[in-house]
């Protein structure tokens, strides 16, 4: 079953090697379409109201981000930005590449002067005061990347797999500025099958379902204080050590409790199991990692299910 | 050679402590923290043994 959005509020082509910092308001949906297929598109995310809170792009819920997963905002806010609500298996996901850069296209091709997305991206959002120092790491979209078991990385190894039409809607859950751009590399390697193509960049209203479901997404995750206030923004840019300073640490020093605790024969046959089994350096630490390793697994209260996912 | 009752001095900081306090308060594993720690201790190795011998 699929959900009923707005009409049509923003429409536009991007043409290869450009891209467009575009307002989406909370319960609208931004849906980025391939015309041609085959085309990377690198995409950042600010809240329109905190240009600091921008999305934070990590590998939270796997390497890969695929349809019903959140799109969530950096630290201190970590809060869901975006939900994605549509996304075909054509389309790859990487969170681990930043964007590609001239410095990049120096050392791979010998060009000084080849389309990057890092400055189409600081073009994009110049548009509403920021720079390229603005710029964070992308959340690539219709993007091949691959691994190696021993942890080597490469960024597009394979075919770009993205189909003629497919498109990714993301359901804003805050009022944010979406900046997608088509990757600028894609002529020089797979990412894009050497050659650029154009991205629909759509808007789309909200609608009564919007709505719920974006009440539904927000009500799971509680708004929480961040540990610290917002501060200015610093307009200096060298780093000194403020004399006198005081760290205020979380819960610092730790307050330490000991118990003992009697255990039959046969549970301590089973704690000397856990400890053979690698839980555990000695009785005291596969004790306290069994404890608390049972209540992260089995009483996380906090662990609500997603929309969508079960 | 192990005795009948074998005593594990096991110590928590105050964070671990607050979630053997959520674990008291639901009053399904016991009532002091002694207790606590034995009951989930048990059923971890319920869990983790009886999976490993599957």
């Amino acid at each position: 079953m699929t959900t009923a959005y707005g009409n049509v509020r923003f429409d536009i082509i991007l043409k290869p090697v450009s891209g467009k910092a575009v307002p989406v308001y909370k319960g609208e949906v931004l849906r980025i379409t391939q015309v041609d297929g085959g085309q990377c598109v690198d995409f950042n995310c600010y809240n329109l109201h905190n240009y600091k809170e921008h999305m934070s792009v990590g590998p939270s819920a796997g390497f890969r981000k695929v349809k019903g997963d959140l799109v969530m905002s950096r630290h201190p806010w970590a809060r869901p930005m975006l939900a994605i609500l549509e996304m075909p298996e054509s389309c790859v996901t990487d969170v681990i590449a930043p964007g590609c850069s001239s410095s990049l296209f120096k050392r791979r091709t010998g060009i000084d002067d080849h389309t990057n997305c890092q400055h189409t991206f600081s073009q994009c959002i110049a548009e509403y005061g920021l720079n390229a120092e603005d710029i964070h790491n992308s959340f690539n979209l219709w993007m091949n990347s691959a691994w190696t078991e021993d942890g080597k990385y490469f960024s597009s190894p394979n075919r770009n797999t993205g189909k003629k039409g497919d498109h990714v809607d993301f359901l804003a859950l805050m009022d944010v500025l979406a900046v997608p751009v088509t990757c600028g590399g894609g002529d020089v390697s797979r990412g894009s099958n050497y050659w650029f193509k154009p991205v629909q960049v759509q808007v789309l209203e909200t609608s009564d379902e919007l709505r719920a479901l974006t009440h539904d997404y927000i009500s799971r995750y509680p708004a929480k204080d961040t540990d610290e206030p917002a501060k200015p923004i610093r307009s200096k840019r060298e780093l000194e050590a403020i004399p006198g300073y005081q760290h205020h640490f979380k819960n610092y020093p730790l307050r330490i409790h000991e118990f003992s605790i009697e255990l039959t024969v046969e549970d301590y046959l089973n704690l000397q199991k856990l400890e053979r089994m690698g839980l555990g350096d000695d009785d005291e630490d596969a004790l306290r990692s069994a404890v608390i390793e049972w209540y992260v697994t089995n009483y996380n209260a906090a662990a609500l299910p997603v929309p969508g996912q079960k | 050679m192990i005795d009948e009752c074998h005593k594990v001095i096991v110590r928590f900081n105050q964070q671990q402590l607050q979630l053997l306090d959520i674990l008291k308060n639901s009053g399904k594993f016991g009532s002091t923290y002694e207790e606590i720690v034995r009951s989930v201790f048990r059923l971890y190795i319920k869990q983790t043994l009886d999976r490993s011998q599957t």
